[in-house]
């Protein structure tokens, strides 16, 4: 569904990700775990057809407004109402507006939707980002960073979210830093450390080859192993 | 289609609930109102008039420059293009609601000055077509922009020039000699002649005036100026683009 092949990426003198390459299949949750900084959102900024790469092959199999896409920055209009971003969204989308109070449910925000963005918690704002990123329920969703500096019972909400999406056959392509959200979410993990990968495969499968258990798959310490100070990549 | 209408009507939202903007297009009309009331005759047109070229070289340059330098500092404008949102679709959107809402504020002037029905399309004519000179010149200044701070710093010069200069130049007949060519100037003076004062000022217009005082010479500037800002804008939105 995504995939990405030996994907060269330079700012000025600077190379950011050296030779890249994965494949996300339909239907999963991928995640590109790595420290800030590691190309992360530049990998999402090249499959978004935002920035264009030195050399190599993006490609996703679905058409520009097939993609949902939640980033750091949300993009939101702060002086308009919940309701009043994603009708213009809808609009775009060619949408009823009916839907509007339907997506605004599916992220908790039912109670929100007269309420200027300016006026919202961050959770809330990134709940609403997600709400537009899915209202025209894509074949691809991307997020960055979805639910950092969330609480955990609204991280909680939208890592439900984002299965349930899944189950209905969206393939989620998703950074973190959270380790344990990794864990919990994605089928398969990237883990990216100064613009290159360093290591491929299910969290389960990593965390077996990297002998990393405690009671429960402990990928972050395969994480800070294989990405801190001194790691021969 | 889809994209222009939910922009329009996003426009008009935002619109509402941004008064440092929306006072732009309400201020002046509301202001030469008032002043009218204290003046008869050939000084409550000129009066009036030297409002509507604050309001024309002011309002559309300004709104249309913020909305586009606030979208991208905010990054709306990269979820807009993401959603299929043409730069032209988005530019069209903002340019056509700014011209839009000059129609009020234009039609309490034409009712100001005295003007007669026949005479009110052309009137509208020309102050849209101001209007739209004004937002080309807001639109480019927008596509330059990195934020909304720098983008005040842009046009803040513009727009003393637009809106100031025409009336400065009533009391410096030298300035006409420059400020005959810049377009709020001949609107004024375009609009002046549909005035039932302006034969009590006829002389004093000649005076003031570095290029002949005749709708012609004015239409032609207006309309010169029009185009000049439309190959300005191509220009810079071919070396800029709108990414968002």
């Amino acid at each position: 569904m995504i995939s990405m092949t030996n994907i060269v990426k330079r700012f000025g003198e600077q190379t950011v990700l050296h030779d890249v390459s994965f494949n996300v299949e339909k239907q999963e949750v991928f995640g590109l775990l790595g420290p800030s900084g590691a190309g992360k959102t530049t990998i999402i900024n090249i499959l978004a057809k935002q920035i264009a790469a030195e050399s190599g092959e993006a490609r996703i199999d679905a058409k520009p407004l097939e993609t949902g896409l939640m980033l750091e920055e949300d993009g939101l209009y702060s002086r308009l109402t919940c309701t009043e971003n994603l009708n213009l969204f809808a609009g775009i989308y060619g949408l009823s507006k009916s839907k509007v109070p339907e997506v605004l449910a599916s992220v908790g925000l039912e109670e929100a939707g007269k309420k200027p963005v300016n006026k919202l918690s961050q959770g809330m704002r990134k709940r609403l980002a997600l709400a537009r990123a899915i209202i025209h329920t894509p074949k691809v969703l991307f997020l960055d960073e979805p639910t950092a500096n969330l609480d955990p019972t609204t991280a909680a909400g939208i890592h439900k979210l984002i299965k349930d999406l899944c189950a209905g056959g969206t393939t989620v392509f998703l950074t973190t830093h959270n380790m344990e959200e990794a864990v919990d979410l994605c089928d398969h993990v990237a883990l990216l450390n100064k613009g290159k990968i360093v290591e491929y495969g299910s969290p389960q499968d990593i965390c077996t080859k990297y002998d990393s258990f405690k009671t429960v798959p402990d990928l972050g310490a395969v994480f800070i192993k294989l990405t801190s100070k001194g790691v021969n990549v | 289609m889809n994209a222009t209408k939910a922009l329009f009507g996003k426009q008009i939202s935002d619109f509402l609930k941004n008064m440092s903007v929306t006072i732009m297009f309400v201020m002046f009309p509301v202001i030469a109102f008032f002043m009218t009331t204290f003046m008869e005759g050939a000084d409550a047109a000129f009066n009036v008039l030297n409002f509507t070229a604050m309001f024309i070289g002011m309002g559309p340059l300004v709104y249309v420059a913020n909305t586009i330098a606030e979208d991208n500092e905010h990054k709306n404008l990269r979820f807009l293009i993401m959603a299929g949102v043409k730069p032209f679709q988005y530019l069209g959107g903002i340019i056509s609601f700014a011209v839009i809402m000059c129609i009020p504020g234009m039609l309490a002037f034409w009712w100001m000055i005295d003007a007669t029905v026949a005479q009110l399309p052309l009137f509208l004519l020309i102050g849209l077509a101001g209007c739209l000179a004004s937002s080309m010149l807001g639109a480019t200044v927008g596509l330059f922009a990195k934020n909304v701070q720098q983008c005040s710093a842009i046009y803040t010069p513009l727009m003393m020039v637009m809106a100031f200069t025409p009336m400065v130049a009533m009391f410096n007949p030298d300035l006409a000699v420059v400020v005959d060519f810049v377009f709020t100037r001949q609107i004024m003076l375009a609009l002046f002649q549909m005035s039932p004062a302006v034969y009590e000022m006829a002389d004093f217009m000649a005076e003031i005036a570095f290029l002949p005082v005749t709708l012609p010479v004015s239409l032609g500037i207006i309309g010169g100026s029009v185009l000049a800002f439309i190959i300005v804008f191509f220009a810079a939105y071919r070396k800029k683009g709108l990414k968002g």
